[in-house]
């Protein structure tokens, strides 16, 4: 790969708990500040063992004016709204900088529509036929989001989706960074999108017993990756976009590159399609496979955002892959999943700009609620207050059910463009194209 | 105005239905302009139908619109089934 192949990251969006603009989503992130709220529907289910809350997209502006007519809002699911929303954000001032040719998407989701599906069933049992949209198909397909992204931007390349649970996003920006290596296209609109957060979904994850368990701590609170009080996850919804661009077109178009893809691994467990490996191999496997691709060894990471669900296998597993790749030097590690839950196929992209975010300005926040780390974790984990750290890269890792891994390298642009500043000026900047 | 022949009930219901659904106004001059042309495609009519029947409690068999290549025509089949109500 030429320099001129190496993947920019000239756009941001973030929908998320915590914020819906990359700048107050990261103040949210550093003050550790869990966004997990009751949600009333969900305690009509008592007889699962699983609390009654999530964590919604703070302050949601995705279906302002600026990004959608009214009517289009009949006819897209939430998850690819937020997803729209968040790409539109990335994409501000970028549209029509490379021919629409060259321009791509891939985006990933872990169930695609599924409310849609769930809606237009009750409509179609409940009052028949006649009622049933005639959009219930491209609202409810896993690539409505891509279908979306390409009619809105122009997007005449590939457009992709990606389907591998909690690490679709963290895939999508890992196949997209490969495009744009290979030279498949110049631009291309990365990320993931969630929004399941009703009851069917609720019930089939407390069923896994996958979930938050019931407790005397507040909602806010439940989120607690790598604390030996840990008990499951909480379910969260969100969007993350980046836009990324091959270096040689950033630099003759001009574009601020707020940082780079510089590393993907990913591996698949083939062990169990809902729990890793104890020993995490297969996250070991994907860690190191990023660094390679990187050209990095472990020494080099600054900063780890780790998957850090807060379920007592995943963070037990994960801590023990980070051991045997980063040894005793094993750099700060943060999970943002304390603020925002679990997004799960949003979850990679929202954690890969944070991941970014603190990789620029050496700060790494602190894992939210998480106040005595499990005495069988032995990495560093950051919790409390922030923790300062050189600028460099950082590792940020999702894994998934069905045994996916993935593993992305975000390098900081030293000396560039002030991320946060860079940040700030993007978001609600672009409307309905 | 051609629009004062047709049932001003069912005229208002596509009217907003069109409005809702596909974000536009139509006037009288669109009643008789092919449905393309107006930016209404094949399943904007359906669910124009559909959010049309809602406000006017009536239940049209989907049907009976194929064929139908102008609001004109729409707003005829509706007030065939309407006038049994």
């Amino acid at each position: 790969m030429s320099d001129g192949r190496r993947a920019a990251i000239v756009g941001v969006g973030v929908k998320a708990p915590g914020g819906c603009d990359p700048a107050t989503f990261w103040q949210a992130v550093l003050a550790g500040r869990g966004q997990a709220r009751e949600i009333p529907e969900l305690a009509d289910h008592h007889e699962v063992s699983a609390a009654s809350f999530g964590c919604e997209v703070s302050d949601d502006d995705s279906a302002h004016e600026r990004y959608f007519r009214k009517p289009e809002l009949r006819r897209i699911d939430d998850g690819a709204r937020l997803g729209v929303a968040a790409a539109a954000d990335a994409m501000a001032g970028l549209d029509g900088l490379v021919p629409p040719e060259r321009r791509a998407a891939v985006v990933g989701t872990g169930v695609g529509g599924l409310r849609t599906y769930r809606t237009q069933s009750a409509l179609l049992h409940d009052v028949g036929v006649a009622r049933a949209s005639p959009f219930t198909v491209p609202m409810m397909m896993p690539n409505s989001l891509a279908g979306w992204l390409s009619l809105r931007h122009g997007l005449q390349g590939p457009c992709h989706t990606i389907a591998a649970a909690c690490a679709s996003a963290a895939a999508s920006i890992g196949e997209a960074m490969i495009m744009i290596r290979d030279g498949r296209a110049d631009m291309v609109v990365a990320g993931g999108a969630e929004a399941v957060m009703f009851t069917e979904v609720f019930v089939a994850f407390a069923r896994m017993e996958a979930l938050a368990k019931p407790s005397e701590r507040r909602p806010d609170e439940a989120s607690r990756p790598f604390d030996v009080d840990r008990n499951g996850f909480v379910m969260g919804e969100g969007a993350g976009m980046v836009v990324l661009a091959a270096a040689d077109v950033a630099r003759a178009a001009d574009l601020d590159v707020l940082g780079w893809v510089d590393g993907y691994g990913c591996s698949s467990d083939a062990h169990h399609m809902a729990a890793p490996p104890e020993d995490g191999a297969g996250a070991v496997r994907s860690m190191i496979a990023a660094l390679h691709d990187a050209g990095l060894s472990s020494g080099d990471i600054v900063h780890i955002n780790a998957h850090g669900t807060s379920t007592p296998r995943n963070d037990l597993a994960e801590s023990r892959a980070i051991v045997t790749v980063f040894g005793d030097s094993c750099p700060p590690v943060t999970s943002t999943k304390g603020v925002t839950g679990h997004l799960l196929g949003a979850g990679g992209a929202v954690e890969a700009i944070a991941a970014l975010i603190a990789a620029s300005t050496g700060i790494v926040p602190p894992v939210a609620n998480t106040e005595t780390v499990d005495s069988e974790i032995a990495i560093d984990v950051v919790t409390g207050s922030p923790r300062t750290v050189p600028v460099g890269p950082a590792l940020s890792s999702s894994f998934a059910f069905g045994g996916h891994n993935a593993s992305l390298v975000v390098s900081p642009v030293v000396g560039g463009a002030d991320v946060l500043a860079g940040l700030q000026s993007v978001s609600g900047a672009s409307g309905p194209g | 105005m051609t629009s004062e022949r047709h049932d001003a009930a069912v005229v208002q219901a596509v009217r907003d239905a069109l409005e809702e659904v596909v974000g536009i106004e139509f006037g009288d001059d669109d009643l008789d302009r092919p449905l393309e042309d107006t930016g209404v495609d094949s399943l904007d009519l359906i669910e124009v139908v559909m959010v049309a029947e809602e406000a006017l409690d009536i239940s049209v068999p989907q049907d009976a619109f194929e064929g139908v290549t102008t609001l004109r025509a729409a707003i005829s089949v509706f007030e065939i089934h309407n006038a049994g109500v």
